[in-house]
């Protein structure tokens, strides 16, 4: 497979002769739009049908269709010879919603498959070290040359975001469209009040709600609106956890998350051991001292069952399928984010993976926490990367048989292994390009 | 008709051209258009002897020293953006008046601040490198080097050579690691 780096170029001819490839993206650290440009000679859009995206995912002829391929959530498929002779060059760009700016991208890349997804051949890996304020970019582009095809990785974009590169590329700008998706919720005035509420009833939290509000700004999700549930393990290993108040201030690291997201200040909380536990939801007129209370009337059980807890918190947000299955998506206005917090695996596999299976068409993610070794651990020791203590999590993490990918997994040795910021950017690693995937499918 | 070369392919100038006198070099570029870091890119002559290697720095030709000291060779100046018609950058050599020891000039295009600002030829479209005659200003040879172009930061366009009492031209499109500094250094410039 070849790395390509800014500026290379790759004949395709002895490759993909056909002109059938697959081309796979992602990025993380904001949520992003992918777009296709059919530009003819001089470099100008072709024909308003030859801007490919996801409200219009084919251009006439056929050559190029929108999609995700090969595990990642977007991409396009190409059938290069398809293209009408005009069409000289292909671009594929990229731009970011709200006010993030290309140099919030942690990593991300711009994969080349053959035809049908079946063989990776080359690779060109950006990240936002490479940018600045940049809000749009052409990532590469397809050009014919000598009687083929060519790619060449580009890299370079435009502060004006997306409306500038159309512009370059000599379309309109139609205020309407293009492909400002989930970006443009309403402001919230009503933000403000709610800080003064927080400095006023919760003081020691400011810093906290301050520091998520870092993390999801550079996420694009300043003005998101989310419900967040915290859902933590009782199972009798996490004694010393909760003994030792780490669990207390884990929560309120949530809780701060929760002010950003919603103005009711408080977090759904569910508890699990052999049985399953809604007490009273944790807030900012409650949150001091909240977990050594709730664990003082709900005491450590002897089992763990994540399957169960699953079951619970479906049942509780989308009770029209009674935490039972569900076969077609199911919509909501605002999405659950809930935080799942455990030491050990669960004697309950196969319910967790039909509980997860079946959420994938319901408006909740899932973002799981291991407390103890994993290979995700941000502890390098051989040891973690031998025997990881959640090889279930981690295939949960990759579950097949799901609508979306709707879970992810980190694990830490201690829940304050992470100072706030690592630990807000860590929790929105995965979820914007979920919340992404949902609206398509019709979930939000 | 101008002769157009690819890469590593050459061209007798002085059959092209039998009154050849004096040669314009003409370099070209077109940055792609974006919001990052402008392009500036620079041309630059070396005077090489038959070893590959400058005699001394006034043989080494670029926006800090636009004429060597025998007048034969001149740059015509820094043209800082690459925006705008016709040749970005234009060299003139009088091949009456190179030294009988200088065998060949070497023609190299760098990025200036290339690290810092992140650029390589790869990312710079059209460029080019022609060489016309001073009289008439016909063109007599061109090599268009983007689909060469590497992923570094100075590049060798082309040479003028003797071949016995001719020149010639050779398309030579070699890209060359870190800039201007280490391909002047390679050159014996500032040994």
């Amino acid at each position: 497979m070849t790395q390509l780096a800014k500026g290379q170029r790759l004949s395709l001819r002895d490759i993909v002769p056909t002109g059938a490839l697959q081309v796979g993206l992602a990025a993380q650290g904001l949520p992003l739009d992918f777009a296709c440009f059919g530009l003819d000679s001089v470099g100008k859009l072709f024909n308003d049908d030859y801007m490919t995206f996801f409200n219009q995912p084919r251009t006439p002829c056929g050559a190029v269709q929108a999609g995700g391929v090969a595990g990642d959530a977007d991409g396009f498929a190409f059938q290069l010879h398809k293209l009408p002779a005009l069409v000289e060059r292909v671009v594929i760009v990229v731009s970011a919603g709200g006010a993030g700016v290309m140099s919030h991208i942690r990593a991300g890349h711009l994969k080349l498959l053959e035809s049908e997804g079946e063989r990776e051949f080359a690779r060109f890996e950006f990240a936002g070290s490479d940018f600045s304020a940049e809000q749009a970019l052409m990532l590469g582009e397809f050009y014919r040359k000598d009687g083929g095809w060519r790619f060449m990785a580009v890299g370079q974009g435009f502060n004006g975001g997306l409306d500038a590169l159309v512009r370059h590329f000599g379309g309109t700008v139609d205020e309407k469209t293009p492909m400002s998706q989930a970006s443009s919720q309403p402001a919230r005035p009503d933000k403000i009040s709610f800080e003064k509420r927080v400095e006023r009833e919760a003081p020691r939290l400011v810093n906290l709600v301050k520091q998520a509000g870092v993390s999801l700004e550079k996420a694009g999700l300043s003005n998101h609106r989310a419900k967040v549930c915290l859902c933590l393990d009782i199972s009798g290993s996490m004694g010393g956890l909760y003994r030792k108040g780490l669990v207390q201030s884990f929560a309120e690291r949530i809780l701060a998350l929760a002010c950003q997201f919603d103005d009711d200040g408080e977090i759904d909380v569910f508890l699990f051991g052999q049985q399953v536990h809604q007490p009273a939801p944790m807030s900012l007129s409650n949150w001091d001292g909240y977990i050594p209370q709730v664990i003082a009337r709900h005491p450590l059980e002897s089992d763990t069952r994540y399957g169960r807890a699953m079951e619970a918190i479906r049942q509780f947000y989308f009770p029209d399928a009674s935490g039972g299955a569900r076969t077609s998506p199911h919509k909501a206005t605002q999405p659950v984010y809930v935080m799942f917090v455990t030491d050990g695996s669960t004697t309950d596999k196969a319910v967790t993976e039909k509980q997860l299976r079946w959420s994938s068409m319901e408006p909740i993610f899932w973002q799981f926490m291991g407390i103890g070794k994993g290979r995700k651990s941000k502890s390098k020791l051989l040891s973690a990367f031998l025997n990881s203590d959640f090889p279930f999590l981690e295939s949960l993490d990759e579950l097949p048989g799901r609508l979306i990918d709707n879970a992810n997994y980190f694990s830490v040795g201690s829940p304050d292994e992470h100072t706030d910021d690592a630990l807000y950017d860590l929790l929105m690693t995965e979820y914007p390009a979920w919340l992404k995937l949902a609206a398509q499918h019709s979930l939000l | 008709m101008a002769i157009s070369l690819q890469k590593g392919g050459n061209v007798n100038l002085s059959k092209e051209a039998p009154s050849l006198k004096k040669l314009i070099i003409g370099l070209g570029w077109d940055p792609r258009a974006t919001d990052g870091a402008t392009f500036d890119l620079d041309g630059s002559a070396f005077l090489l002897k038959a070893d590959g290697k400058a005699r001394g720095d006034s043989d080494f030709i670029f926006y800090n020293n636009l004429k060597s000291t025998d007048g034969s060779v001149t740059h015509m100046g820094d043209n800082t953006t690459g925006v705008g018609e016709g040749d970005d950058e234009k060299i003139t050599i009088d091949l009456s008046m190179v030294p009988a020891e200088i065998e060949k000039i070497t023609i190299g295009v760098t990025i200036h601040d290339a690290e810092t600002r992140k650029q390589n030829f790869g990312m710079v479209g059209k460029a080019y490198i022609r060489c016309l005659d001073a009289n008439g200003e016909k063109e007599l040879a061109r090599y268009d080097l983007s689909e060469d172009s590497s992923t570094e930061t100075a590049m060798v366009f082309g040479e003028i050579y003797r071949a016995g009492a001719e020149w010639k031209f050779k398309a030579v499109g070699q890209g060359f690691a870190g800039g201007l500094a280490p391909l002047a250094r390679s050159f014996g410039i500032g040994a």
